[in-house]
């Protein structure tokens, strides 16, 4: 019985007064940039529809995901995970162990088969076929494809499963892929952020919820309500880009001013995310609103976009040179290289010329 | 005693766009090295961040003198169909005949060969140069920095056009990373380039230099009777 159960059933039976949930369903029609009344449509879904089957398998990444989301200062959103859809299987949130919990992996993905959503979280090792990541005696890549057959759609949650993350950065010791990788026949919806930001994740599921589709995605298939802008462009600081002042130390007057973050490296103006309007832990801050500048997490490959420099610096390293030659000094040393070039060759051709000229016959 | 024939070569449209296009490259670098590594400093006594906009007057010149760049490239595409013959390579990379001329030239410049092969317009390496630099680094500084300024907006028509550049190059960071290297390749270039024409200049003396500025070339005649 407790399967047909709906969201509001769960939240009313935990206590959650109805003011909290109508305020939740408005958050998530602004944050999913839909227009006021449809609050109320949302209020409808979560009231009388039956919650989502999920299984939430988590492979080779560090739970950061489920932990932002389970830590969220937002409570209705934190509860969504638990309450909103029904969790069949989450290897860090259930209560069921060991064979157990395989078994009711298996048992939602037979009773619900093309209708569940599958969550994953995490990136899969495909080198070695796939041994760095077993659960249960079987490799993550074979668990994937398995329960991705039955599934209605796949969220990747997490920079892990968009686009490999860490474990998918140079050498990539595990030939680490993401999801998109592999599954090549199923809608996936990417979320991603190392971790994603928590409502951003309740955002996503209210809206398969309410809608019974899959939010508009962006050509990297990530939802445009989230994903559409760059931190850069909603950021607090954003004014004293425009103004041209920065911060060149960590402990400058810049700094202590709030200047912008661009010289001490901040990846706001290449990342698509949310952090800079929906911020952090319900709305308290973000990287960059905290004096720190964006390490462009949501991004792919952000740990090698600097070419194996520091998180801190702007510049782009150029892949295959050697650590410190950003994009400024190869150019430098191509212009130099190019004058001094130009240089000896004009002195061998004033010499060659002199020597032609003295060895041809005069013809005048 | 060599006679010379005055030819007509940079029609007027060429060398408009010569300078034009010389003149926007100059101010798109100078104001591109300001956007990627703003080295003025301001003090917070002088200036103020609702009054002070150093980064964003940098940005807009950056993408009006883009446009018009872009504008004079297209202009510039166009009379190499309208224009004379010396207006349009008549050789390209493709194909055998160029990379003979090509060889015959290289080896001349690297003090191989010493009768240099005589053209009017463009030699096979100058039209190597413009073919990598001018047309293809061109649009391609034109694709990556339409891409860049897509992100303001990337659901709006400007995305849609560009928005698969970032796609293609894998993430925004590489995109600026490469415009920014496409920057520096077109220095080379200037500092290749004016080297070369004054070299020519000086040793073949048929006003290479002044040609950019009359159009007129002077090509020496054999004496005759």
């Amino acid at each position: 019985m407790a399967r047909e159960e709906t969201f509001y059933g769960v939240l009313e039976r935990r206590g959650v007064s109805r003011r909290d949930f109508l305020k939740f369903c408005t958050v998530m029609a602004a944050s999913l940039g839909l227009s006021s009344s449809s609050a109320a449509t949302i209020a409808e879904a979560l009231e009388t529809k039956r919650r989502l089957p999920v299984i939430w398998r988590h492979f080779q990444e560090c739970t950061c995901c489920t932990e932002s989301f389970i830590r969220t200062a937002h409570p209705i959103a934190g509860d969504i995970v638990l309450n909103m859809i029904s969790l069949d299987y989450d290897e860090t949130l259930m209560a069921a162990a060991g064979h157990h919990a395989e078994a009711a992996a298996k048992q939602s993905m037979e009773e619900n088969r093309g209708n569940y959503i599958l969550a994953v979280e995490g990136a899969i090792p495909t080198g070695d076929d796939g041994i760095y990541c077993c659960i249960g005696g079987r490799s993550a890549l074979e668990m994937l494809q398995e329960e991705a057959k039955g599934a209605k759609a796949i969220i990747a949650w997490g920079s892990c499963a968009v686009n490999g993350c860490v474990q998918a950065a140079k050498p990539n010791p595990t030939g680490s892929v993401p999801v998109q990788a592999i599954i090549k026949d199923k809608p996936i919806i990417n979320v991603p952020g190392c971790p994603p930001i928590a409502e951003v994740m309740a955002g996503v599921i209210t809206h398969i919820l309410t809608f019974d589709r899959l939010p508009d995605v962006d050509n990297e298939g990530r939802p445009k309500a989230f994903y559409g802008h760059r931190i850069h462009d909603k950021c607090n600081r954003r004014a004293y880009f425009d103004a041209g002042m920065f911060v060149q130390n960590f402990d400058d007057e810049g700094a202590r001013q709030g200047w912008c973050l661009y010289k001490m490296g901040c990846k706001g103006p290449n990342t698509y995310n949310a952090c800079s309007n929906l911020q952090w832990n319900g709305g308290v801050s973000y990287p960059i609103r905290s004096g720190h500048p964006c390490i462009g997490c949501s991004e792919k490959g952000f740990w090698d976009n600097n070419g194996g420099q520091s998180m801190y610096t702007h510049l782009s390293g150029v892949p295959g040179m050697q650590i410190g030659m950003n994009v400024d000094t190869i150019g430098v040393m191509a212009v130099g290289a190019a004058v001094a070039g130009a240089a000896a060759h004009a002195t061998i051709s004033a010499v060659t010329k002199k020597v032609g000229e003295s060895s041809e016959p005069n013809d005048k | 005693m060599k006679l010379f024939k005055r030819v007509y070569v940079w029609q007027f449209p060429v060398r408009m766009y010569h300078w034009l296009n010389a003149l926007f490259v100059m101010i798109l670098f100078v104001t591109g090295i300001y956007i990627g590594r703003p080295e003025l400093r301001l003090s917070v006594i002088t200036m103020d961040a609702t009054t002070a906009f150093i980064m964003g007057k940098f940005f807009t010149v950056h993408m009006l003198v883009g446009y018009l760049f872009v504008a004079n490239f297209i202009y510039r595409v166009y009379w190499a169909y309208a224009g004379n013959q010396y207006a349009r390579s008549h050789r390209w990379p493709w194909q055998k005949q160029y990379w003979l001329d090509f060889r015959d030239t290289l080896l001349h410049y690297l003090f191989l060969k010493k009768q240099e092969p005589h053209y009017l317009g463009h030699n096979p390496l100058a039209n190597l140069a413009y073919f990598f630099v001018v047309i293809l680094g061109s649009g391609f500084m034109a694709f990556s920095g339409f891409a860049m300024y897509s992100e303001l907006h990337p659901d709006g028509m400007t995305g849609h056009l560009f928005g698969w550049v970032i796609q293609v190059m894998g993430a925004s960071f590489y995109v600026h990373m490469w415009h920014r290297l496409g920057a520096w390749v077109f220095m080379v270039f200037v500092v290749i380039h004016l080297y070369m024409s004054l070299r020519h200049e000086l040793f073949v003396r048929d006003g290479t230099m002044s040609s950019i500025v009359s159009g007129y070339k002077y090509e020496a005649q054999d004496k005759k009777g």
